[in-house]
């Protein structure tokens, strides 16, 4: 099998860890999307072993296979965003098919422009106002479970749906924010075991209390029939950046050990 | 857990004041946006609190 071919199947087995890192539907997603997406992350063809430059080869392939399965979706989306962005595949040129009548669907397009805003470093200059933006929300939800109004009225069952709408979208742009500052730290030249240390200690361990927080206030909404997996969201999130965490400090045991030389990850 | 234990030994010392010694100018930046992310998140614990005792009081009530 080509490798564009073996791409092509390996990015349509992972459609779904794709959408969610897009933060689309499935069925937003749609085949050409999934063959450009191929297009971007495979080499010209022929050059099997072309120099890569930007650190990446042909066993990029073999590597997106070694991640956690919802991990693969982010790792596929920031190197095709990458490529993109340098109007190249992975290789040197754009392969034909990448021809400019074959873009992006409009809603997968915009979605990966949005992406590519939260990736930057700016991106990270915007934390600190949606962190405000969350606490205010945070504060709203225990002023309304403070209050008198009861879980029978439609209208308070409705502000409370809405508060926690806001404070999940809250969390993940937070998220995207806080990525786009590790991103940034290692881009500068700070190494990844700090950037998480510095991850931990800015913005992680608090999310840590907020999880703890949430579990018996997701219980008590849930009893009263409106659907709140808040403790569920914050703890994906928190997992996700651990599992990264994991995978710096064991590179950095392994170097400081010889057992390997390698790069460190980005995350 | 392995991790909680490495974070919570590194998280000791300020880091950002670690990364400081040393720092370039874009370091710098960074760690500048840092510390004001860090002074923000530190008023989660407070939010944390009103939604302890506004869970408590609702549970509470008859």
């Amino acid at each position: 099998m080509s490798y564009k071919k073996e791409m092509e199947s390996f990015i349509s087995k992972n459609r779904e860890s794709i959408c969610e890192s897009l933060g689309l539907k499935s069925h937003e997603i749609i085949d050409s999307d999934l063959r450009i997406m191929a297009a971007y992350l495979t080499p010209k063809a022929g050059e099997k072993n072309f120099d890569a430059g930007n650190g990446i080869d042909t066993s990029f392939i073999e590597d997106l296979k070694r991640l956690p399965r919802n991990k693969v979706g982010e790792e596929i989306l920031l190197k095709a965003i990458e490529a993109k962005e340098k109007g190249e595949s992975l290789g040197r040129r754009m392969p034909n098919a990448l021809s400019k009548r074959q873009l992006f669907s409009p809603k997968v397009e915009a979605a990966m422009q949005e992406r590519r805003r939260e990736m930057s470093s700016e991106s990270f200059g915007k934390l600190s106002g949606n962190v405000v933006m969350l606490k205010t929300h945070l504060k709203t939800l225990a002023q309304l479970l403070h209050g008198d109004s009861s879980f029978a009225e439609p209208s308070f069952r409705f502000q409370i749906r809405t508060i926690l709408k806001m404070i999940s979208s809250d969390l993940n742009k937070c998220n995207y924010q806080a990525r786009a500052g590790a991103v940034w730290a290692i881009k500068s030249g700070i190494s990844a075991d700090s950037a998480a240390i510095a991850v931990n200690q800015v913005y992680l361990r608090h999310l840590n209390q907020l999880s703890k927080t949430f579990a018996p206030v997701d219980e008590l909404i849930n009893a009263n029939g409106i659907d709140c997996k808040m403790s569920k969201q914050i703890d994906s999130i928190k997992e996700r950046w651990y599992q990264e965490f994991q995978e710096v400090f064991q590179m950095k045991k392994d170097i400081v050990h010889g057992n390997r030389f390698v790069a460190e990850p980005s995350l | 857990m392995e991790i909680d234990l490495l974070l919570n030994q590194a998280s000791k010392e300020d880091i950002i004041e670690v990364l400081r010694k040393n720092a370039t100018p874009e370091q710098n930046r960074f760690l500048d946006v840092a510390r004001e992310v860090e002074n923000e998140m530190s008023g989660i614990p407070e939010c944390c609190e009103a939604l302890d005792q506004a869970v408590k009081s609702r549970i509470s009530r008859p």
